[in-house]
């Protein structure tokens, strides 16, 4: 066949019609309703998580026997990555159809309007009042998945070698059973998070120190970053940092495979990752103490919302599924992967689990008074406020600068760049 | 005035015709590669300019708003991106030259024939071939200021624990090695298929000259493989100011800033911060950096090119 100049036109002009003519199919339609079925994708990095992400996903698999025209699919990656990878993919239009955000994306991805409304789903449901807060211009546009609190922990077996009875209750005595521990069993003291690499997760564990001593990054309308409050959490975390008790330079993943190993004696963490680490480790949950934070005052907790896509194919039926989650049937289904978190209804511990896990109650009962991660008034900058503070604790843990010199220089810092 | 004849009108027409004809057949068979690079370089690159130019968000890549410059005025007033850029030259030029040495010093030793020389190849050229998150992770594991392998080899020296990827004296230095040990291979390979195009007889003349082994490096084998050098010396160049897996995951650009290269700031801009106004804006900066390097190399070709006479 010979390629003349009315011949390409001529088929130009035709795979044009076909285009539209494709295109307008495509945008045509509204989304089916939930009893019509579908697949609904359900993305969340704790699916990776041993152990635990298969129970969370066995306990969603729930719905598809009470809409059994439904089928659910999981997509997770690391926490690491999940962050980024659903931003760019919602804001490209795309992304999945359900899905669990931490609070700060939350507030971004609200304002961007992005989150499905639900108040029609969720108008007999038994929310409690952690859901408030995930309301924007009147709507729910989101439920708790989760709310984890912070505490101390302990390896008993560790405790037990070093001849510790007791939890620390502040941060000296944390430093001196962390040096016994070493001595006695060449295991080591104590560890949480201290990398830029690991930011997304390491400036909310940081939170706990400016807040144990009373600290916050904002008083609602301006930021407050070089308080003497937070001067003395950063102190605080230094002296830890310098005791020669922490494993510099493990990141997350490797010091709590030392905990669940008996490598490491004591960890503030979240009640999430302590369940993770009865599983395919060397302990149990018996074999883990709990007690309040080392500090004066009460930490952070992290909100997890579940929300559904604005853009989702499948609208409707996320929304189905959003109500069956915070049904009794849906909470119950979830609560023993979710631990000794708070969930979106107040169902409660069961016995079996209390007694398998003593060191639940201890997060349960910190639920009362932790504070968000969110900057108070920057809810959307937050992230980008905790860039330039953790740089500055970055600054003062590797480089040994001047806590209240480095604070100064973040609050100056994240002044200029809010423009 | 030309008067031409119907025939020959007739004539010359059909032939324009036939020669449109056949400039359409070829116009057609490059159309696909134009296409692709317009959809997949071009049309990308001028989004990131549009971008650059605006206070596009993340979470809303198309609802930035024009600012003007103001994103480049923030830039070029920042501590922080001219420290960024000169950890990219620093790591650039260190990559470079290192790599440069260290593979031409191991094609020189590979092009003489001895025994085991194919098993001492493939060895050489396996951290090419490796993954590079396979790599990273590797090394993060011999960086580790407690369990790793280096402080437990330098401890039996007597040298303390050095905090390889936590200390900012060392950070770029660690970043450095990981990165050298990956992409020299890369360089040994090209040099040692460039020596193959040196003549024998050169040798020979040099041997028969009483020339040592450095002289007829520098009489005979550099000047055949400058070339190659040239062009492999700039790839490297190009490719290290563009690399973010390595630094990224050894030290996500700290610490203290130490490893926060160019492009590792754009990721953090535009993916911790959300800006990707700003994040665009240090991306054309970065390409900006990159054409001046392949400008004045092509400009130092020519005229290296015009000096020896064959221009």
């Amino acid at each position: 066949m010979k390629f003349t100049t009315r011949r390409v036109k001529h088929g130009a002009a035709v795979a044009a019609v076909l285009s539209l003519t494709a295109g307008m199919a495509a945008c045509s339609g509204s989304s089916p309703a939930a009893s019509d079925g579908g697949t609904l994708v359900v993305a969340n990095y704790q699916f990776l998580e041993p152990g635990r992400g298969d129970q969370l996903w066995n306990g969603l698999l729930g719905y598809e026997e009470f809409n059994d025209k439904a089928t659910l699919e999981q997509t997770a990656s690391p926490y690491l990555q999940y962050v980024d990878k659903l931003n760019t993919e919602l804001g490209a239009g795309g992304g999945p159809d359900v899905f669990v955000v931490q609070e700060a994306q939350f507030a971004t991805l609200a304002e961007a309007g992005l989150l499905e409304p639900l108040n029609d789903v969720l108008a007999d449901s038994d929310l409690n009042s952690l859901n408030e807060g995930l309301k924007v211009d009147g709507d729910q546009v989101g439920v708790i998945w989760e709310q984890v609190t912070y505490a101390l922990i302990g390896n008993k077996n560790l405790m037990e070698q070093a001849g510790i009875d007791a939890l620390p209750t502040d941060v000296d005595e944390l430093i001196a059973a962390g040096q016994q521990i070493q001595e006695a069993t060449n295991a080591d003291g104590f560890a949480v998070r201290h990398l830029m690499s690991e930011f997304d997760s390491w400036w909310m564990d940081y939170n706990v120190f400016p807040y144990g001593f009373g600290g916050s990054w904002s008083d609602g309308s301006e930021l407050t970053i070089d308080s003497p409050e937070n001067i003395a959490g950063l102190e605080a975390y230094k002296k830890i940092y310098d005791a020669g008790i922490m494993p510099i330079g493990d990141d997350a993943s490797t010091f709590r495979t030392k905990f669940k190993e008996n490598q490491l004696a004591f960890m503030i963490e979240n009640n999430g990752a302590t369940l993770s680490f009865t599983e395919g480790g060397q302990i149990s949950g018996t074999d883990i103490v709990s007690g309040p934070l080392p500090f004066t005052d009460p930490g952070q907790h992290q909100r997890i919302v579940f929300a559904v896509n604005k853009n989702s194919d499948n609208v409707e039926l996320a929304k189905d599924f959003i109500r069956w989650f915070v049904s009794e049937e849906g909470q119950t289904a979830i609560r023993p992967g979710l631990g000794a978190s708070t969930l979106a209804t107040d169902v409660p511990l069961s016995d079996e689990f209390q007694s398998a896990h003593p060191w639940a109650p201890t997060f349960l009962d910190q639920a009362a008074t932790s504070r968000s991660n969110l900057v108070e008034g920057f809810e959307t900058d937050t992230k980008a406020i905790m860039q330039i503070v953790m740089r500055a604790v970055e600054r003062v843990i590797t480089k040994g600068d001047d806590p209240a010199q480095a604070l100064a220089e973040a609050q100056s810092e994240a002044q200029t760049s809010l423009r | 005035m030309t008067v031409s004849s119907p025939a020959a009108a007739l004539a010359s027409g059909s032939s324009r015709r036939t020669r449109r004809r056949r400039d359409l057949g070829k116009y057609l068979f490059i159309l696909p590669a134009v296409l692709y690079l317009l959809v997949f370089t071009a049309a990308p690159l001028l989004q990131g300019l549009w971008i650059s130019f605006t206070d596009a968000k993340l979470i809303n890549p198309n609802g930035g708003e024009f600012i003007g410059a103001e994103n480049y005025t923030y830039l070029f007033g920042s501590n922080a991106f001219w420290d960024s850029l000169t950890t990219t030259v620093v790591y650039t030029f260190v990559t470079v030259v290192f790599a440069l040495v260290l593979g031409t010093a191991a094609a020189l030793a590979l092009n003489r024939a001895f025994r085991g020389r194919t098993v001492i190849r493939a060895l050489l050229t396996f951290p090419y071939a490796m993954p590079t998150v396979a790599a990273a992770l590797i090394f993060i594991w011999i960086f580790n200021p407690t369990s790793g392998a280096l402080n437990k080899a330098i401890g039996v020296l007597g040298i303390g624990q050095i905090g390889w990827l936590t200390d900012p004296d060392y950070g770029l230095t660690s970043v450095l090695i990981t990165t050298v040990w990956k992409v020299f291979p890369f360089v040994m390979l090209v040099v040692l298929a460039a020596l193959q195009s040196v003549p024998d007889e050169l040798y020979e003349a040099s041997r028969i000259d009483g020339a040592d082994g450095l002289s007829t490096f520098r009489a005979v084998v550099l000047p055949h493989i400058m070339p190659t050098l040239s062009i492999v010396g700039l790839l490297m160049t190009i490719w290290s100011i563009r690399r973010f897996e390595i630094i990224y995951l050894l030290t996500g650009g700290g610490p203290s800033e130490a490893t926060n290269t160019l492009v590792v700031n754009v990721y953090r801009r535009a993916f911790s911060e959300q800006d990707l106004g700003t994040a665009a804006a240090i991306g054309i900066l970065g390409l900006v950096l990159s054409l001046v390097v392949t400008v004045v190399f092509f400009l130092a070709d020519r005229r290296q090119s015009r000096r020896e006479g064959t221009a």
